[in-house]
């Protein structure tokens, strides 16, 4: 079986460590990025992507949302790729945008374990 | 004038005798009208006498003077022949030697059958037949009729006596004279008028005429409307014409001639004219009145004579009622004016202080008792006026006293209004000092008050607006900004339903400035009540812009703390998971177990966070409530599944009652699980290991009624009252359970209070404790908000 590639885009260091190392340990292989920008350039890069870990503040001027409302616009590329947000701005506002814009799961980074969230990836990927 | 004793007596005695005079007088006149009544009669009376006496002389007269004729056959003779002219001729000298020396006006012969033969006073008029009671009266008796009776010409007396020749009645001879020969008799005798009234329809106006003139008399024909007067003594007839007429008016001349009992002249009449009248009928054959036979009485010697009398009698009454009066007056003057004027002067003495005097009067009667009496009263009142002195000394001592204390009364009384005004003021400082702007309203909602803040936040000027309604000066807009009618504003409902009315900053209402200008409020209207009675409202309302601003500022904060400490918190619980997963290598058990509890405290620092989380989110009223179509009995599920490993610690026993065919009903499921997590973890965590739980879901009325049971530590009853308050966590669980951040309640509590639910329990130290919450059958109440509980 072909690994599955997924794209973290977290900005804080050790979060992207923890996450890595555990995505990993279940048989992901994992690239991250800390900015919007980083996270396109690696998807027109890598070409397959199969699913995008997300967090809602990153570094740079664009936040998470920015980043759904690109890939999820009509007609793009990547529309089809599902995407995780894991963050911990649980405003219902922002929660509901992103539902809206059609991410897949939306965890309260706290409140989960890895453990968890990797089950659920796990189901959505098989 | 001065109504002395003297004087009223004097116009007492008076009055009597004007009224004594007065009485006398009318008595006067009274009997003055009684006794011309009786005069008159008397002069009627002797009228009649004369009357009857000389008709009786007449007729004795005029008989002889018949019985005479008739033995004088010669005319007898002639009469038998049936010769009319011859016997005129032969009897006209009688006739007129008749007439001259008895005053016989008529001389009649008459056949047997009553058929007038010859009138020598009228030898023209023949052959009628006669009917006058005279006649008949000798017819039937064969001998003397007499009658005063009418003829066709006149009013006469007559006596008609039977023709006799050879014993056979061959007619009849009847003389008569003119009534006036003996009216005139009676006018000599008694001074009284007499004549004779005949109804017009008797008589022929001219026949009258022209036998009057025949007969050589004179034509006495005088209308009195009815009547006629065909004889009279009247000489003067215009001095009785009133008289005449009044007597002769239909209905007098009816008294006067009725007939109850028949005497002459019975009927008088009395009149204004000076003169008085009576009457007797005069009969036809067939007994039917044709007239009368009146009298008339002068009265005005007899009316002068009393009314000299009259005035002697008034003089003399006058005279003797003043003599009167002058010694009535003496002896008053004497026996009473006197001793009292003594008395009086005695009096006036006194007054002036000088009580020596006595009016020793002796008398035995009333005034000598008064003088008696009057003289103890001075001595009375003299031994009083001395003790009057000395209680007038003492009172006037203790009016002075009075007084000095009345003036430091008044003088206290003055400082506590300088007091009361300073207090005004004071009050009035305080008012206008006050920083929130106040507003105060009659009954109306008419301003009555506005302090300087105030006038400040809505740019009016007290001037412009006392007096105005405040609905007017203070419009009230919504969240939206839109306006809110008057009946809703927090004002009105304040003045409607006399209670506080609050608006706080979650409510979002705005008020504006003259210009138009809106500031977010909170607004408390008081409804001031005096005297049991609503009298008016107090609104106070403080511009929230800047609360408005830190409240922003604040959740923005929140949101960033949030988010800033979840992050590390993150990072710990992750990697000590890998830790423990064995995903760094083997650990031993001893670093199992530290990781565990580092876990476990940091699990608790996420809990903590999220509970502040949801504190600041419910003391901000930023939390939305989202009611959806749930079953509670699948969260309450979930959350006992999710308690699982805890329940499995303390070897806690839970028992479910769920009702079956509870309706699914409308909750914000989010909240709810709140409420159970909440609820369920602290039975769980509050009861000693191998404790019971028993959570029941019911219908209960018109709510789903949420039963949680615990056989565990319980709520100590003095702090029953403190439970829900934020961070309290009671004495007796705080050293057994260090677990526990005092806000599960708290947040349990505002969700249920928010949604329109109920939280309350039971409980007993030591034998355990049972919350129950009540949900609407109908769902939690919709709110909208910025925030989430988690």
């Amino acid at each position: 079986m072909e690994e599955k590639i997924i794209l973290v885009v977290e900005d804080e260091e050790p979060l992207i460590n923890a996450i890595k190392a555990k995505l990993e340990l279940s048989g992901f292989k994992v690239v991250s990025a800390r900015s919007v920008a980083q996270a396109f350039g690696y998807l027109n890069d890598l070409r397959k992507v199969d699913l995008v870990w997300l967090d809602h503040y990153l570094l740079g001027k664009e936040n998470g949302l920015d980043f759904v409302a690109k890939v999820k616009q009509d007609g793009a590329k990547f529309k089809e790729i599902p995407i995780f947000v894991v963050s911990n701005t649980a405003s219902p506002d922002k929660v509901k945008t992103y539902l809206h814009l059609g991410v897949e799961k939306y965890y309260t980074k706290a409140d989960y374990r890895l453990d968890d969230i990797i089950k659920d990836i796990n189901n959505v990927l098989k | 004038m001065k109504f002395s004793l003297k004087n009223k007596i004097i116009v007492l005695l008076f009055v009597t005798t004007l009224l004594f005079v007065f009485v006398i007088y009318i008595a006067a006149i009274y009997s003055k009208s009684n006794i011309i009544e009786i005069e008159e009669n008397r002069n009627l009376i002797r009228s009649e006498k004369a009357f009857l006496n000389a008709n009786t002389d007449d007729v004795k007269m005029l008989s002889s003077a018949l019985d005479v004729f008739l033995q004088n056959n010669e005319f007898k003779k002639i009469f038998l022949t049936k010769d009319r002219e011859t016997l005129y001729q032969a009897s006209l000298p009688l006739f007129k030697e008749l007439k001259e020396k008895y005053g016989i006006t008529h001389f009649y012969y008459h056949l047997p059958n009553g058929t007038n033969f010859l009138r020598v006073h009228d030898k023209l008029t023949f052959k009628d037949t006669i009917t006058r009671s005279s006649f008949i009266e000798a017819e039937q008796s064969k001998d003397i009729g007499v009658g005063l009776e009418l003829g066709k010409t006149a009013f006469a007396l007559r006596v008609v006596k039977p023709y006799i020749y050879n014993g056979e009645i061959v007619g009849y001879v009847e003389f008569g004279e003119e009534i006036n020969h003996f009216l005139n008799i009676v006018k000599n005798q008694t001074e009284n008028e007499m004549g004779i009234m005949i109804k017009k329809q008797y008589l022929s106006r001219n026949d009258w005429k022209i036998s009057r003139e025949k007969s050589g008399l004179k034509d006495n024909w005088d209308d009195f409307g009815e009547y006629i007067l065909v004889n009279s003594t009247l000489n003067d007839q215009n001095k009785y014409n009133q008289a005449l007429k009044y007597c002769f008016t239909d209905k007098n001349a009816n008294e006067i001639l009725s007939l109850k009992d028949k005497k002459y002249f019975n009927n008088i009449l009395s009149n204004n004219f000076n003169s008085a009248c009576g009457a007797f009928p005069v009969y036809d054959n067939e007994n039917k009145i044709v007239g009368s036979i009146f009298i008339l009485s002068d009265l005005s010697s007899i009316n002068s004579f009393y009314n000299r009398v009259r005035i002697i009698l008034f003089v003399i009454i006058f005279v003797f009622a003043i003599l009167g009066m002058a010694t009535y007056y003496f002896i008053m003057s004497v026996f009473i004016i006197k001793p009292i004027t003594k008395i009086r002067n005695i009096a006036l003495e006194i007054s002036k202080g000088n009580f020596s005097q006595k009016s020793n009067i002796k008398t035995k009667d009333e005034i000598g008792d008064l003088s008696k009496s009057f003289d103890n009263m001075v001595k009375a009142v003299k031994d009083s006026q001395e003790s009057i002195k000395t209680q007038v000394e003492n009172q006037t001592k203790e009016i002075k006293e009075k007084q000095i204390f009345l003036e430091e009364q008044q003088k206290a009384v003055l400082n506590i209004l300088e007091d009361v005004e300073e207090e005004k003021s004071k009050t009035e400082a305080l008012l206008a000092g006050i920083g929130e702007g106040v507003i105060a309203t009659d009954i109306n909602a008419n301003i009555i008050f506005i302090n300087n803040v105030a006038q400040d936040l809505i740019k009016w000027s007290a001037k412009e607006v006392i007096g105005m309604s405040i609905y007017q000066v203070l419009p009230v807009y919504d969240e939206k900004e839109k306006l809110i009618i008057e009946e809703n504003r927090p004002f009105h409902l304040a003045l409607e339903l006399n209670q506080k009315v609050f608006v706080y900053p979650q409510d979002g209402y705005y008020y504006s400035t003259k210009n138009g200008k809106k500031f977010p409020v909170t607004v408390s209207v008081t409804p001031v009540v005096f005297d049991n009675k609503l009298i008016g409202a107090i609104n106070v309302f403080r511009d929230i812009t800047r609360e408005k601003q830190i409240d922003k500022a604040k959740t923005e904060f929140v949101s960033l703390a949030s988010h800033q400490l979840r992050t590390p918190l993150s990072a710990i619980g992750w990697y000590t998971e890998m830790l423990l997963a064995g995903d760094a290598g083997k650990i031993t058990k001893a670093q199992k177990q530290y990781l565990e509890e580092v876990y476990k405290s940091n699990k608790r620092m996420v809990d903590l966070v999220n509970s502040l989380l949801n504190v600041s989110r419910i003391d901000l009223g930023t939390f939305a409530i989202v009611p959806e179509i749930a079953d509670l009995t699948e969260i309450a599920d979930s959350i006992l599944l999710e308690l699982t490993p805890m329940i499995k610690t303390k070897k806690t026993k839970i028992e479910k009652k769920y009702e079956k065919d509870l309706p699914k009903i409308k909750v914000d499921q989010k909240l709810t699980r709140i409420i159970f997590q909440n609820l369920l973890s602290n039975a769980v965590k509050y009861t000693p290991e191998k404790g019971n739980i028993l959570l029941s879901i019911e219908k209960n009325n018109e709510n789903v009624l949420i039963k949680v049971q615990d056989d565990g530590y319980g709520i100590p009853e003095n702090e029953h009252q403190r439970i829900f308050e934020k961070l309290f966590r009671a004495d007796n669980i705080r050293e057994k359970e260090t677990d526990g951040t005092g806000l599960g309640l708290y947040i349990v509590k505002a969700i249920l209070e928010q949604s329109g639910g109920k939280i309350y329990f039971e409980s007993k130290l030591d034998k355990g404790t049972t919350f129950f919450v009540e949900i609407p059958l109908f769902g939690m109440k919709k709110k909208d908000g910025t925030k989430d509980l988690s």
